[in-house]
C-alpha cells in the first residue's frame, strides 16, 4: 500500500509534500426521550495530500480513492501557486512506526446489542424520575486508522479508537427547562463508558434541582472552579492563545504573547501534553509525523512557551511541538491542543471556600469561547458560596472577562488534579470537534464577570 | 441477514488505491433495486461535492484548498422499523445494506412513507457564473480587498478567504422517486485583526450566495469604519439599557426561536411552545417567515432532504405562531403534515431545520434607533452564544464588538461587558424593527433590532 503512495509522491515536484490516507468507521446509539434515535455505524475512507512550495500551501482532499497521481499534481500545483518565494518548515527527523491498538477491552468486539442494552439501561436510569422530559444518550466509538507518508521518508501507520458516551437529562416544570449531562471518553476501550450509574442519577437530580434553581444575580465575583470548569478555562481562554498560527504573522500580538513575560503568580504553572496516555486529546504522532509531548506554556508564572506545527515553528525559529492536527482527512492540519492542564499545588479546596465571604462555587461547563483576549464560559451548575460555606445552587452562571487579568487573578490552585474527555471536543476554523482533554485541580479567581438578572 | 457484519468489526479493511475498487461494486441503482428487495421500502440519499477555496493570512495568500467529497446514505424501513447505514465509497454499498438492516433491528418504528413525486425546478440555486469561476482568480479579489483595507490602515492584519461550491444532491426511493437537483455557492469573507491600547480587537464581515458575490469594497469600508469607531474605549455601567442588535447579531437569538419550532422539540413536547401554536408568543412587530423559494440563497433547493417540496411559511406572524416545522417522521408521529423542512448529511438521518429565514422589516430607521438613545449599546458580534439554556430561551453572552451610546451618539467601544436574558422575553420587548434587512450569511434576511431595557453587565 505505501509503496502507492511513496510512487504517487515521487512526483511531487515541490519542497515537501504528504500524502495522508484515513479510514474511519463511527458506531453510535443515540437515545432521546424514550425512543432510540438512531443506531448504525458510518464508515468513512479518504485522504488528502498537501503540498508545500516556497511559503505557499496546496491542499487536495478526496473520498474517490481513484486518481491519486492527479491529486498529487493538482496539490503541487496549488502550492506553486500560492507560492510567495520564501519560507522554512521546521521539521523532526523521519520516522517509520506502526503503532497497532492494544486494548483491554476493544468496543469493536462487542456486539451492537449491546452497546444498545448500554445506552437503554442508563436512559431509563434518567427517564424514571417524573420531572424529566427528555434524555440524550449517546455512545460512540470512533476508530480510526491513519496512514502518513511523506517525501522526507517518513512512514507511519498510527490507529486509534475513542469510546465514549454522553449521559444528558432534560427537566421540565411549565415553561421552565433545564438540563444536566455527563460525558466521558477516552483511548482506553470499552471500559470507559462502564459503571456509570451513579452518574446517570446525580445528573438526573441536577436537572431536576435546576427547575428550582434561582438565576443568579449579576455582578462580580470570587469564583472556585471545579476542576472540570478551570481545565474549560485554561483550554479556552488561554491555549488558544498559545497556538502559534494565531500569532506569527502579527508583530503586536507576538509582542503581547512575548516568551518570558510574566502570565500570573509563581503557582501558576499550565501545559499541554498529548502524549499523557489513554486519554481523548493523546496520540503519538500529529498530523505531519511530528512525536506528541509535553510542553510548559506558563512555567512558574513565566510564559515559557506555544503550540507548533512545522510551519510556524519555521516561521518563528522555535522547536516543533507535535500540534498539527487535522479533524479529519477532508482538512490540512493546523496548531491544535492534546491535553491541557493546569498543574496542581497544594491548597485544599476546603481551605478555598472557606476564605470566601460571598462568591460562587461553579462546576463543570456546557461550554466555552474566546475572542483572543476575551473568552465567556458557562458554568453547568453553580452555588453561592457565603461565609465560607457553600450555599444553594443558583443556574444560568456565564462567566466572562480579559484572561490575562484572569490569569493574575487566580490566588490559589488546588492539590486534586483530574482530567477530563468528552465526546465533544475543541472547534477552531472550522475544524470541529476534535478529541482533546482537559485538566485542572480546583482553582480559585478574583474579580469574574457573572452576567444574569 | 445474522451474518450482519457489524459484529466482526475485527477483520481489518485497508485502504486502497486505483481501479480495483470500482470492480464488482453496486451502482447507486442496483444498491437501490436491492434493498427494495429485501425491505419494506428504500431510500438512498446522495450527494457530491467539490469545494475549492483560496486562504489568506496575516494579508498574505498562504493556502489554495481543494475538497471532492461524495456519500450516500441508505435508509430503510424493515419490519415496520427504520434502519440507517452511510458510506463514501461504492465498494461498501452491499455493506450498508447489511448494516441498515441490522440497525433496523433497533429502528424506530416508522411512521412516514417515501414520496413519489418530483418537484418543480422553480427556484434558482446553480450560477454558470460560479460554474465557470476559476479560482486562482479569486486571489487578485481578495488582495483587493486587502489592499483596500492595507492603504488606509497599514497596522490591521487581515486574514480572509473565497471558496466555491458546485453540490449535487439526489434522491432515489422505493416508491418510484428518482430526483436531483444542483446547487452552486460562493463565499467571501475577511477579518482584519488590531490592537489597541493593548487590546486585541477583531472586525470581520462574511457573505455567502449562489451567485458570485465578493463586497470587497463595502467590506472594508465597514471593517475600517468599525476599528476606528473603536479606537476610544467607553465605561459601561450595570444597569438594565435600551440595546440595538445589528442584524448579524440576531442569529444568537433567533436560534433559540428555531429550536423551539423544530419538529423534533415538538415531538418529545420539550419545547416551551409546544401547546402555543396560534397563541401570540412575540411581539406584534415580529413576523418570521421559512422560505426555501428565494432564489440564490444559500438554503434554497427545489425540495427538502427527503425530496419533499420545500415552500414559504410564516413560523410567525404578527407575533402569532403559525407553524412547526416538520420532516416526514416527526409529521408522521404526531400525524401532521410534513412541512418540506428535512435536512440531513449523507451519514444521518434527517431531522427538521429552517431553510431561510426571512424577518420582516419594521419602521425605524438605523440612525433614529441610535438617536433615540439616551444611554445604550449596539451590538454587532457576541462571544459564546449558544452556551446557555438555549431551549428554554435564556440567553447570556460576551460583548465581541459593541459601542456605547451616550445621548443619541456613539462614544466608544464596549469591553467586558455582558448581555443576558430570554428571548421569548425580549422579543416581547421590542421598541421598533429597523425599516430594511441586511442579508446574513446568505440565508438569512433580518433588520436591526431596537430592545427596551435588556440586562447589561459590567466589570466596571
Amino acid at each position: 500500500m505505501n509503496a502507492v503512495l511513496k510512487k504517487a509522491l515521487s512526483n511531487a515536484d515541490v519542497d515537501y509534500a504528504e500524502i495522508h490516507l484515513e479510514e474511519r468507521e463511527v458506531t453510535e446509539v443515540f437515545y432521546r426521550g424514550k425512543e432510540l434515535e438512531s443506531i448504525g455505524t458510518r464508515k468513512e475512507y479518504g485522504g488528502n495530500v498537501r503540498a508545500y512550495h516556497k511559503g505557499g500551501w496546496g491542499f487536495v482532499s478526496f473520498n474517490k480513492l481513484v486518481n491519486l497521481d492527479e491529486y498529487v499534481k493538482s496539490a503541487c500545483n496549488h502550492a506553486k501557486l500560492t507560492s510567495s518565494g520564501e519560507g522554512k518548515l521546521n521539521f523532526t527527523p523521519k520516522v517509520k512506526d506502526d503503532i497497532s491498538l492494544k486494548l483491554k477491552n476493544d468496543p469493536r468486539n462487542v456486539p451492537l446489542e449491546e452497546k444498545e442494552i448500554l445506552a437503554r439501561n442508563y436512559n431509563s436510569i434518567i427517564m424514571s424520575s417524573p420531572l424529566i422530559q427528555s434524555t440524550s444518550v449517546v455512545y460512540r466509538d470512533t476508530y480510526s486508522n491513519r496512514t502518513f507518508v511523506n517525501t522526507l521518508g517518513s512512514d507511519i501507520k498510527e490507529e486509534q479508537l475513542y469510546c465514549g458516551i454522553l449521559l444528558g437529562a432534560l427537566a421540565k416544570d411549565g415553561t421552565n427547562v433545564q438540563s444536566a449531562s455527563h460525558s466521558v471518553s477516552k483511548t482506553i476501550g470499552y471500559d470507559t463508558v462502564l459503571g456509570l450509574e451513579k452518574d446517570a442519577e446525580r445528573i438526573t437530580k441536577e436537572a431536576c434541582d435546576l427547575l428550582k434553581a434561582e438565576k443568579v444575580n449579576a455582578g462580580v465575583y470570587t469564583v472556585v472552579a471545579d476542576p472540570h470548569l478551570a481545565g474549560v478555562f485554561c483550554h479556552e481562554a488561554f491555549g488558544h492563545l498559545s497556538e502559534a498560527d494565531h500569532a506569527y504573522g502579527n508583530p503586536q500580538l507576538m509582542e503581547v504573547m512575548k516568551l518570558g513575560k510574566r502570565f500570573g503568580r509563581d503557582e501558576l504553572s499550565i501545559i499541554d501534553d498529548g502524549s499523557f496516555p489513554g486519554q481523548q486529546g493523546s496520540y503519538k504522532y500529529d498530523d505531519e509525523g511530528t512525536p506528541s509531548q509535553k510542553t510548559y506554556l506558563i512555567k512558574d508564572g513565566i510564559l515559557s512557551g506555544r503550540l507548533h506545527s512545522v510551519e510556524t515553528a519555521g516561521k518563528l525559529n522555535e522547536p516543533v511541538t507535535g500540534n498539527a492536527r487535522a479533524i479529519t482527512y477532508r482538512f490540512k492540519p493546523i496548531v491544535r491542543m492534546s491535553c491541557t492542564c493546569i498543574e496542581p499545588r497544594d491548597k485544599t479546596f476546603e481551605e478555598m471556600i472557606s476564605e470566601i465571604d460571598n462568591g460562587i462555587y461553579a462546576k463543570e461547563s456546557l461550554g466555552g469561547m474566546t475572542q483572543l483576549e476575551m473568552f465567556t464560559f458557562s458554568a453547568a451548575k453553580a452555588y453561592l458560596i457565603k461565609n465560607g460555606k457553600i450555599g444553594p445552587m443558583v443556574r444560568d452562571v456565564m462567566l466572562s472577562g480579559n484572561i490575562f487579568k484572569t490569569l493574575q487573578d487566580i490566588d490559589a490552585i488546588g492539590n486534586d488534579m483530574k482530567v477530563f474527555g468528552s465526546l465533544g471536543g475543541c472547534g477552531k476554523d472550522g475544524q470541529g470537534p476534535l478529541p482533546v482533554s482537559m485538566g485542572s485541580p480546583h482553582i480559585r479567581i478574583k474579580n469574574v464577570v457573572i452576567g444574569g438578572k | 441477514m445474522e451474518k450482519s457484519k457489524i459484529k466482526n468489526l475485527k477483520s481489518k479493511t485497508s485502504v486502497s488505491t486505483g481501479e480495483s475498487i470500482s470492480r464488482g461494486s453496486w451502482t447507486i441503482e442496483k444498491l437501490l433495486e436491492k434493498a427494495a428487495k429485501v425491505t419494506d421500502a428504500a431510500e438512498i440519499f446522495s450527494t457530491e461535492m467539490k469545494t475549492e477555496q483560496v486562504d489568506f493570512k496575516f494579508d498574505k495568500l498562504h493556502l489554495m484548498d481543494e475538497k471532492n467529497i461524495q456519500g450516500l446514505g441508505l435508509r430503510i424501513i424493515k419490519d415496520g422499523k427504520i434502519g440507517f447505514a452511510s458510506c463514501t465509497n461504492p465498494v461498501d454499498y452491499e455493506k450498508t445494506l447489511d448494516n441498515a438492516i441490522a440497525s433496523s433491528k433497533f429502528g424506530q418504528q416508522a411512521k412516514l412513507a417515501f414520496p413519489n413525486k418530483k418537484s418543480p425546478k422553480k427556484v434558482k440555486t446553480v450560477s454558470e457564473e460560479v460554474i465557470k469561476f476559476k479560482i486562482s482568480s479569486g486571489v487578485d479579489m481578495v488582495k483587493e480587498g486587502i489592499e483596500l483595507i492595507k492603504q488606509r490602515n497599514s497596522e490591521i492584519k487581515c486574514d480572509a478567504g473565497l471558496s466555491k461550491v458546485v453540490s449535487t444532491v439526489r434522491i432515489l426511493n422505493s416508491s418510484g422517486l428518482d430526483d436531483s437537483y444542483s446547487q452552486t455557492g460562493f463565499s467571501y469573507g475577511i477579518s482584519g485583526l488590531i490592537i489597541i491600547d493593548n487590546s486585541f480587537l477583531d472586525v470581520w464581515e462574511t457573505e455567502s450566495s449562489c451567485k458570485l458575490k465578493a463586497s470587497t469594497k463595502k467590506f472594508a469600508d465597514n471593517i475600517i469604519k468599525r476599528v476606528e469607531l473603536a479606537r476610544k474605549v467607553a465605561t459601561m455601567p450595570t444597569k438594565k439599557m435600551n440595546v440595538i442588535f445589528m442584524p448579524r447579531a440576531i442569529p444568537t437569538l433567533i436560534s433559540s426561536i428555531m429550536i423551539g419550532v423544530n419538529g423534533k422539540q415538538i415531538q418529545k413536547k420539550t419545547s416551551p411552545i409546544t401547546s402555543k401554536l396560534n397563541e401570540k408568543i412575540l411581539d406584534e412587530k415580529l413576523s418570521i417567515t421559512d422560505d426555501g423559494t428565494l432564489d440564490f440563497c444559500t438554503s434554497s433547493a427545489p425540495f427538502d432532504d427527503e425530496g419533499m417540496p420545500i415552500t414559504a411559511k410564516h413560523i410567525v406572524e404578527k407575533g402569532v405562531l403559525k407553524t412547526f416545522l416538520f420532516d416526514l417522521q416527526t409529521a408522521g408521529i404526531l400525524n401532521v403534515a410534513p412541512t418540506g423542512n428535512a435536512s440531513r448529511g449523507y451519514n444521518s438521518l434527517p431531522s427538521p431545520s429552517q431553510t431561510n429565514i426571512v424577518i420582516a422589516p419594521g419602521t425605524w430607521d438605523l440612525q433614529n434607533m441610535i438617536k433615540d438613545m439616551k444611554e445604550g449599546l449596539i451590538l454587532y458580534d457576541t462571544i459564546g452564544g449558544g452556551q446557555s439554556n438555549m431551549l428554554a430561551g435564556d440567553f447570556s453572552f460576551n460583548v465581541g464588538l459593541g459601542y456605547k451610546v451616550e445621548n443619541g451618539e456613539i462614544v466608544g467601544r464596549v469591553k467586558d461587558t455582558m448581555l443576558s436574558g430570554n428571548v421569548y422575553e425580549a422579543f416581547n420587548n421590542i421598541i421598533g424593527l429597523e425599516n430594511s434587512t441586511e442579508e446574513v450569511y446568505g440565508s438569512m434576511h433580518i433588520p436591526a433590532f431596537y430592545f427596551k431595557e435588556m440586562s447589561v453587565t459590567s466589570k466596571n
